[in-house]
């Protein structure tokens, strides 16, 4: 361990003192409100004890220096548990318990999201699960506030659309990763689709907004298209389509919109509260437990952001919520060095329907946009929910590079099954001579991948196991029709990474000819992009190719190709 | 690859777009707090619908008129206090829309965008409102009015400071009545007629005319009228409330001739009628503090002959709100300079921080020429002098006109207003009392006591 990752470590350890301390203060007022609450004093111990174990495993033998989303983590589900604790100490037993299995789900897919072959291999039961999880919700849940997204299990209620979210980031992400793979395009807009009307059918009209808008963003980054667009469009035609169908619901939800002071004591009365109860806390709080608010129904639920207004003061509750710009920020950066598109699209995805929902939440409650009845997440009560939102973490995590130091040298001896294919991004050392079995496979950069010649292995365990590399599955035959027509609509997408679309390549050989006239007849910055990062990629692997582990055969086409990108700047 | 971390960078529309949404909410928070936070289900203030933690109202004289005791508003222990100042202070239950209490609640409760509420929690109680009202002078005004309804309006002329301000029904705040709801002794109960009525002026409106008449005839003090108890226009009839002969401008002032009041008005005519009263204030929206006065409306673009005759004197379809009339008087008695009237003065926070919510201002809707103000000062002065006697207001060097204001159904509503021309009691006042006929028998008397109770206080 070098000294700046000591250094880096002895920072978030000092960050790590802060948060406690911040614990230390709020949860007090909390346990002393009463005399001395001891079971809420057990409660904070034991939470602030698994923050320091995580911290001390994380940071002592996995190699973990960026803790950042775990710090907001802690942080915000720490506030979340004192406003339950001010309310009431069975609310924050669940709450504590909701962020420990939080934290291990974090703690879980952080695992699975090392390891991108398992990522596609778990694409698609992870997709029916989902839908399986709707279809149980649907024929067994129960009507709760208008909504039929709770199911109730021997006392333990869960709202399975929250997990399904997580499903449908991982889903989204591992599909669309394959750009030219229509047919797992078309698959996955099917599902979103049965996604978003199962929520609609359920009245969670909040979540399907926020699948609605997470889609959106995953499609947009995976084409990046106007026609894009016009297809997004489409579906949210069919939305107004189902919004239209059950017109009196949402007629009547919206009704008190802008509205709310005309019935404030009816339908406007969960806004009308919080306005007046945030206002009344000033900019510094009435004090953790003095406020008004805790007794007005959802207010640790929905209207928590009131209640942090109220107790916690204007400025917390505004650095709260700024906070989850943040965490947006922060995945838009660590987007930029992924080790796989999937990466960078799923922690955008995640921060993005974080920062959504939470303006959803403090809008919807202070009447600026309609009331959808969505949590805020991490401190809104609620153990799916908390779950939910460090499954969410977990994405944005697995994206930042830093999170897997020892990838390299472990990644290796995973994959005996598979031809390596993970390299994308720059910080990738995988090298292909690990596979003695694939000679050839020399799809280490992406501006070459299409150059690879066929490997021993079937084509159909490829296109399935090998890939956040787009261009891999290209050549997927499609052979239904709406496949036929998404193509159509992504066609500019497609031409944009493939300027020869009407030269599909058939056979496995004539690939190279296929990516060679890419990459010297495609002028477009895009192109010229992509092979600029293949050209960086390339003296990677030269290099490696130097140290004596690379057939020699390999650098050939990448210096052709990072040359072509040279030209076509 | 590069392309998608590219296209990530579209998700700051979603960061501008929150953050825009979080100054949205930050301003409205700022401009509304106030009105939010004083809402009657804030129960950081009320209680069971009361306000139960919040500042003292003080008279002029310290006297409290409300406080805060456990959490119960307790008001002045002398009921006619409690029921002469109700209007003022306001009830507990915000049904006195304009009383202090619901105006100024949020500053009662100690609220402030920076606190929120929090001072009211520390020190249990709010900022304490000082108002100018005088709680004798208001209770003498009270029981001059002798449970009829009306309302008296008693301002410094030269300050602005409003002494008495009543209106009646009236109920005790601390016994409230049950079956205050539709009945009709308590009609418009709520209302502060101060503030909010709205009444045919009647004969009080002659002074308006006689401003025109002053401002637009040359000649008007030395011209005569014939009265003959009737005043035939081509369109109808204008009747007097006697037959005054041959009166002068003054007489007819003094005698409240409506003969010649509509003979002018007909001859000055609808736009320069018009004009004069735009130039003294009606059909402009005032405020008093952050009170809302109701607007006095003076419209005859629809009028034929006889309707001007009517509206010269104060019929027709013109009304006029006392607090509005009260300023003009204020207009006429100060030279031309029409002082706004307030009566909520200041504010004192548990920490001994005065704010000032109250002060002398020159109204911006009232405009009234000065040598003409002291014309007509002189004119209603003559009123008093000569015709309504000084024996009826002793010692006050009194001026005003006297109104029978007639309405559709019931008896007139009975009207007075003037001023003391004394240095010493710079005091205008109106005073109408509704449905108790001729303006001197009912409202005069009531004028005088107050005026009385004023010059000993």
């Amino acid at each position: 361990m070098t000294n700046k990752n000591l250094n880096k470590q002895f920072h978030w350890g000092v960050m790590m003192i802060f948060v406690t301390i911040f614990q230390l203060l709020t949860s007090t007022v909390t346990i002393v409100k009463d005399g001395i609450n001891v079971r809420l004093l057990w409660i904070f111990i034991a939470y602030i004890a698994v923050e320091w174990i995580y911290f001390i495993i994380a940071s002592a033998f996995c190699g973990q220096n960026n803790f950042e989303l775990e710090t907001i983590g802690f942080t915000f589900s720490g506030i979340g548990l004192t406003v339950c604790a001010s309310v009431y100490d069975d609310y924050a037993v669940k709450q504590m318990l909701s962020t420990l299995l939080g934290l291990v789900l974090f703690v879980v897919m952080l695992c699975v999201l090392r390891r991108t072959d398992v990522v596609m291999f778990l694409r698609m039961p992870v997709a029916a699960a989902a839908l399986g999880l709707l279809a149980v919700n649907i024929a067994f849940a129960q009507y709760n506030n208008g909504a039929l997204n709770w199911i109730s299990f021997k006392g333990l209620s869960i709202q399975p659309s929250e997990i399904v979210k997580l499903a449908f980031i991982f889903v989204g992400a591992a599909s669309l990763d394959k750009l030219q793979s229509t047919r797992s395009l078309t698959k996955y807009l099917i599902f979103s689709f049965v996604c978003v009307g199962a929520l609609f059918y359920m009245r969670d009209f909040g979540t399907a907004l926020i699948f609605f808008f997470t889609f959106i963003v995953i499609a947009f980054m995976r084409s990046g298209d106007v026609r894009t667009i016009g297809l997004v469009c489409v579906v949210a035609a069919l939305g107004a389509l189902m919004v239209l169908f059950f017109s009196s619901t949402v007629a009547a939800r919206f009704s008190t919109y802008r509205h709310i002071w005309d019935d404030m004591n009816g339908k406007g009365m969960q806004q009308t509260r919080v306005l007046i109860y945030s206002v009344s806390g000033g900019l510094f709080g009435l004090g953790i437990g003095e406020g008004k608010l805790k007794d007005v129904f959802a207010s640790t639920t929905d209207l928590v952001f009131g209640m942090i207004c109220e107790e916690w003061g204007l400025i917390v509750a505004f650095t709260i919520v700024l906070t989850y710009v943040f965490i947006l920020i922060y995945a838009i950066k660590v987007a930029r060095t992924t080790r796989s598109a999937f990466y960078a699209i799923a922690a955008c995805a995640a921060a993005g329907l974080l920062l959504f929902q939470t303006g959803l939440n403090i809008f919807g409650v202070t009447d600026i946009v309609p009331l959808t009845g969505v949590t805020l997440p991490f401190i809104s009560r609620g153990g799916t929910s908390i779950v939910c939102s460090w499954g969410l973490l977990a994405f944005i995590k697995s994206a930042d590079i830093r999170t897997y130091p020892k990838l390299s040298e472990t990644i290796l001896p995973d994959y005996p099954l598979y031809p390596p294919d993970i390299r994308i991004g720059r910080y990738t050392s995988r090298r292909p001579v690990s596979i003695p079995s694939v000679p050839n496979s020399g799809r280490s950069s992406q501006g070459k991948s299409k150059a690879t010649p066929q490997k021993p292995i079937s084509t159909a365990s490829v296109t399935k196991c090998s890939t956040p590399n787009q261009k891999v599955s290209e050549e997927e035959p499609d052979s239904f029709s709406i496949s036929k027509f998404l193509q159509k609509i992504l066609s500019k997408t497609e031409t944009n990474d493939k300027p020869d679309t009407g030269q599909k390549p058939d056979t496995n050989t004539s690939k190279e000819t296929t990516a060679g006239k890419k990459t010297i007849t495609g002028k477009k910055t895009t192109t010229g992009k992509k092979t600029a990062t293949g050209k960086k990629t390339g003296t990677k692997t030269v290099s490696a190719a130097s140290k004596g582990k690379a057939p020699a055969k390999r650098s050939t086409p990448v210096k052709k190709s990072s040359s072509a990108g040279g030209k076509s700047r | 690859m590069n392309n998608t971390t590219k296209r990530a960078y579209a998700l700051l529309i979603l960061i501008v777009a929150f953050i825009v949404g979080l100054g949205v909410m930050a301003a409205s928070f700022y401009t509304h707090g106030d009105e939010w936070s004083s809402k009657l289900v804030n129960r950081h203030i009320y209680s069971n619908g009361q306000l139960a933690n919040a500042g003292t109202i003080y008279d002029v004289n310290n006297t409290a008129l409300v406080y805060s005791k456990n959490g119960y508003r307790i008001y002045n222990s002398d009921k006619a206090i409690r029921k002469a100042t109700l209007h003022a202070v306001g009830d507990n239950s915000s049904f006195i829309s304009t009383g202090v209490q619901s105006i100024y609640s949020s500053r009662l409760s100690g609220y402030d965008f920076v606190n929120g509420v929090y001072n009211l929690k520390k020190y249990n109680r709010g900022n304490d409102i000082h108002l100018t009202l005088n709680a004798e002078v208001c209770k003498t005004a009270y029981n001059a009015l002798n449970g009829r309804k009306g309302t008296v309006g008693v301002y410094n002329y030269k300050t602005g400071e409003i002494v008495c301000m009543v209106s009646t029904p009236s109920y005790d705040p601390e016994n409230k009545p049950k079956n205050i709801d539709g009945n009709a002794a308590y009609e418009g109960v709520y209302l502060n007629r101060f503030i909010n009525g709205n009444y045919p002026p009647g004969s009080t409106f002659k002074v308006v005319t006689a401003i025109c008449a002053l401002e637009n005839i040359p000649d008007i003090q030395s011209r005569t009228f014939k009265c003959t108890g009737v005043y035939k226009t081509s369109t109808g009839e204008v009747k007097c409330n006697g037959v005054h002969g041959t009166v002068t401008f003054e007489e007819a002032l003094n005698q409240s001739c409506n003969s010649a009041f509509a003979e002018i008005a007909i001859e000055l005519g609808k736009d320069k009628l018009t004009k004069t009263a735009n130039e003294l204030g009606f059909n402009t929206s005032e405020t008093m503090g952050e009170i809302k006065l109701s607007k006095s409306t003076f419209d005859v673009s629809k009028a034929v002959s006889v309707d001007l005759g009517w509206a010269g004197i104060g019929q027709y379809t013109t009304l006029v709100n006392p607090c509005h009339l009260l300023t003009i008087m204020g207009a006429i008695a100060n030279g031309g300079t029409a002082i706004k009237p307030y009566f909520v003065k200041s504010m004192v926070s548990p920490a001994d921080v005065v704010t000032e919510l109250g002060k002398t201002e020159v109204s911006k809707s009232i405009t009234l020429d000065s040598d003409i103000a002291d014309t007509v000062s002189d004119l209603m002065r003559s009123n008093v002098k000569n015709y309504y006697g000084d024996s009826r207001f002793p010692n006050l060097k009194m001026c005003g006109k006297s109104g029978t204001a007639q309405i559709d159904n019931g008896e007139s509503h009975s009207w007075f207003v003037g001023f003391s021309q004394n240095p010493e009691t710079p005091y205008a006042i109106v005073c109408v009392v509704e449905n108790s006929g001729w303006g001197l028998k009912a409202a005069a008397p009531v004028v005088n006591t107050v005026m009385q109770k004023i010059c000993k206080s």
